[in-house]
């Protein structure tokens, strides 16, 4: 079964129109990447899957369900923004995850923060931008979920921080699972993709494999993508 | 999942209302020292007694006000800010989120103006206690156990009330905000419409509950204490049309909370 | 491994190129032990299936053998050098073809071999 399939999905702000109809599928064991400039209705149609806003049409179902209190369960979202209380210790935070998800494994959170050098004792307040990342990225990678949803994961963060949160995406690739990255820079995240979704002012311009645009365009993604949104 | 937002609730609320709530609680015991021995003090602790019972006036007046925003501001960034990501993620019933804020918020509430009753007690010292005694004391003697039952009742009644409107209060608030910070931008100020417009549609349809409450008080306000059965059933009547409309008010607030959270929830 | 890929082929194609590059020069000796289809990739930066594509076509060529739970294994001499003399037979089939084009024959080829660093 596809864990995400949406079929002329529509989303209206007023009067804009986020999303004017999109349909595609998101096969287990796959990491695909959702490419779009700013304002492409990337966020918006994560938003709609992780469970955070209504559409105004169309099917949007993740494990054959709409999304709802059963889904969230089962897809782990890392949002742009920092959303964890700043007050909270490390350590708290790996509890509050560990009593709201069931598949959240503690442990291996721990573990990876402690080979980071992240101290579990300090509130999040205290430690810098990149290291909040990479603890709000554990807390959403260590989780044995069917949908990841990663909202501009690299974006704004050093090289090393982008290795460091590239390496444990692929680290914890599941075959039973789906993990949807969305970004509006290619640049490293290409290798790390097997599919790749244009999404252009609310609609699915291309959807094909890495593999494929390479071998029958010669190109990479990332240069496909400048051509494609060429302004 | 109740039980489990509740516990998270405590925990995060309590770590900012207990230093408050000790907080007041060390001023209270400071001002009854300073009370106690102002006489016999030196004149330069006076001044520092005189601080102290005045920071003490302070905080009680600040802690009313600080309860109730603490908890507003509470609802508001935790659900409809940044942490709302995590929040309206989680596995859990959007009732669950309303509800656990709305219980918590109700019971620092509760739990400050207990503070505030003993610290005043407390500071008042012998004089105030006394007072209470002898109201009391006088209460008991005066009255016959019919009329002491009664007055239960009334008390119990009357407390019920509180404790639903008060659910009511922070469910306007809670609904307003989710209300307001479902547009894309001025957010405060849709906020503060929504709460006035909602009052006010609620208070018009209300009306006729409200007339028959303000009747009830009516009667209650003529109350003679030697006729305590008539006066029952009119308080009870009386009562009844407040917790009717106040009950009626505190679901629609939810309702409209439920339905923002659900469908109108717009994060940046 | 080569870490740098070209954007003009797909990945799984230049990791296996690159495997067998290693296994040529003796990078990777027969009978050593591969890590994890997804210790490989995370090492390489790049996605699981990719690095398990490529696996499998060097399997496939008789390069790896994958042994079930013991894991996967670099083949055993024989393949190692089949790889050096094809990948050495390519360099210079390229050479030829490339050279040819600037109008040297194989004598004047083999002289300027001699004559290099």
């Amino acid at each position: 079964m596809a864990i995400l399939e949406c079929k002329d999905l529509k989303k209206r702000y007023g009067p804009t129109e986020a999303l004017r109809g999109v349909s595609f599928n998101l096969e287990p064991g796959r990491i695909t990447g959702l490419l779009g400039p700013n304002g492409s209705g990337k966020t918006t149609f994560i938003k709609l899957t992780a469970g955070l806003l209504v559409q105004t049409s169309g099917m949007l179902k993740v494990c054959g369900m709409e999304p709802g209190r059963k889904t969230k369960a089962l897809v782990s979202y890392l949002p742009e923004r920092l959303d964890l209380p700043l007050w909270m210790k490390v350590e708290a935070v790996l509890d509050y995850f560990r009593s709201f998800y069931k598949d959240f494994d503690r442990d291996r959170a721990a573990d990876m923060l402690e080979g980071l050098g992240v101290p579990l004792d300090k509130p999040i307040r205290a430690l810098s931008k990149g290291t909040r990342e990479k603890v709000r990225l554990i807390c959403c990678m260590c989780r044995k979920a069917k949908l990841y949803l990663l909202d501009e994961p690299v974006g704004g963060v050093d090289p090393a921080t982008r290795d460091f949160i590239l390496r444990t995406i692929i680290a914890n690739f599941d075959p039973e699972a789906a993990v949807l990255i969305s970004t509006h820079l290619i640049g490293d995240v290409e290798k790390v993709l097997d599919d790749v979704i244009f999404l252009d002012k609310g609609l699915v311009k291309l959807q094909s494999s890495v593999d494929a645009i390479r071998q029958e365009r010669g190109c990479d993604v990332d240069t496909l993508f400048r051509e494609v949104f060429r302004c | 999942m109740l039980g489990k937002m509740l516990g998270h609730e405590f925990k995060a609320t309590g770590r900012i209302m207990l230093p408050l709530l000790l907080g007041e609680a060390a001023l209270a015991v400071l001002s009854y020292f300073a009370v106690r021995f102002y006489n016999t003090m030196p004149l330069l602790l006076t001044v520092l007694a005189r601080i102290a019972i005045g920071a003490f006036i302070l905080a009680s007046v600040a802690l009313c006000f600080a309860v109730l925003i603490l908890s507003i501001l509470r609802f508001r960034d935790n659900v409809l800010g940044d942490q709302g990501y995590l929040v309206n993620t989680l596995p859990v019933g959007v009732s669950s989120i309303i509800l656990s804020k709305l219980f918590v918020a109700v019971f620092w509430l509760l739990l400050a103006a207990a503070t505030l009753a003993a610290s005043v007690l407390l500071v008042t010292g012998q004089q105030g206690f006394n007072a209470v005694r002898l109201s009391v004391e006088g209460f008991l003697s005066l009255t016959d156990a019919e009329f002491q039952a009664v007055f239960l009742e009334m008390v119990l009644e009357g407390a019920g009330l509180v404790l639903l409107s008060l659910n009511a209060a922070y469910l306007s608030f809670y609904a307003a905000m989710a209300m307001g910070y479902g547009f894309a931008t001025h957010k405060t100020f849709w906020s503060f419409v929504s709460y006035v417009v909602m009052g006010m549609i609620l208070n018009y349809f209300s009306g006729t509950l409200i007339n028959l409450a303000a009747t009830g008080w009516e009667y209650v306000g003529r109350l003679d204490l030697d006729s305590t059965l008539s006066t029952l059933t009119q308080w009870r009547m009386a009562a009844a049309a407040v917790a009717a409309s106040q009950l009626v008010k505190a679901l629609v607030f939810y309702f409209v909370t439920h339905l923002s959270l659900k469908y109108r929830l717009n994060l940046e | 491994m080569d870490w740098s890929f070209r954007p003009d082929r797909p990945i799984y194609i230049q990791i296996a190129e690159g495997f067998r590059t290693s296994v040529a020069t003796g990078e990777l000796q027969p009978g050593d032990k591969l890590k994890s289809t997804k210790e490989l990739a995370a090492w390489a930066g790049v996605s699981p299936n990719a690095m398990e594509r490529a696996l499998g076509e060097l399997q496939s060529e008789g390069l790896i053998e994958d042994r079930g739970p013991e894991g996967r294994f670099v083949a055993g001499q024989g393949a190692a050098e089949d790889i050096r003399w094809a990948m050495a037979a390519q360099e210079v089939d390229g050479l030829v073809k490339r050279m040819g084009a600037l109008g040297f024959g194989k004598a004047e080829i083999i002289r300027l071999v001699e004559e290099a660093e």
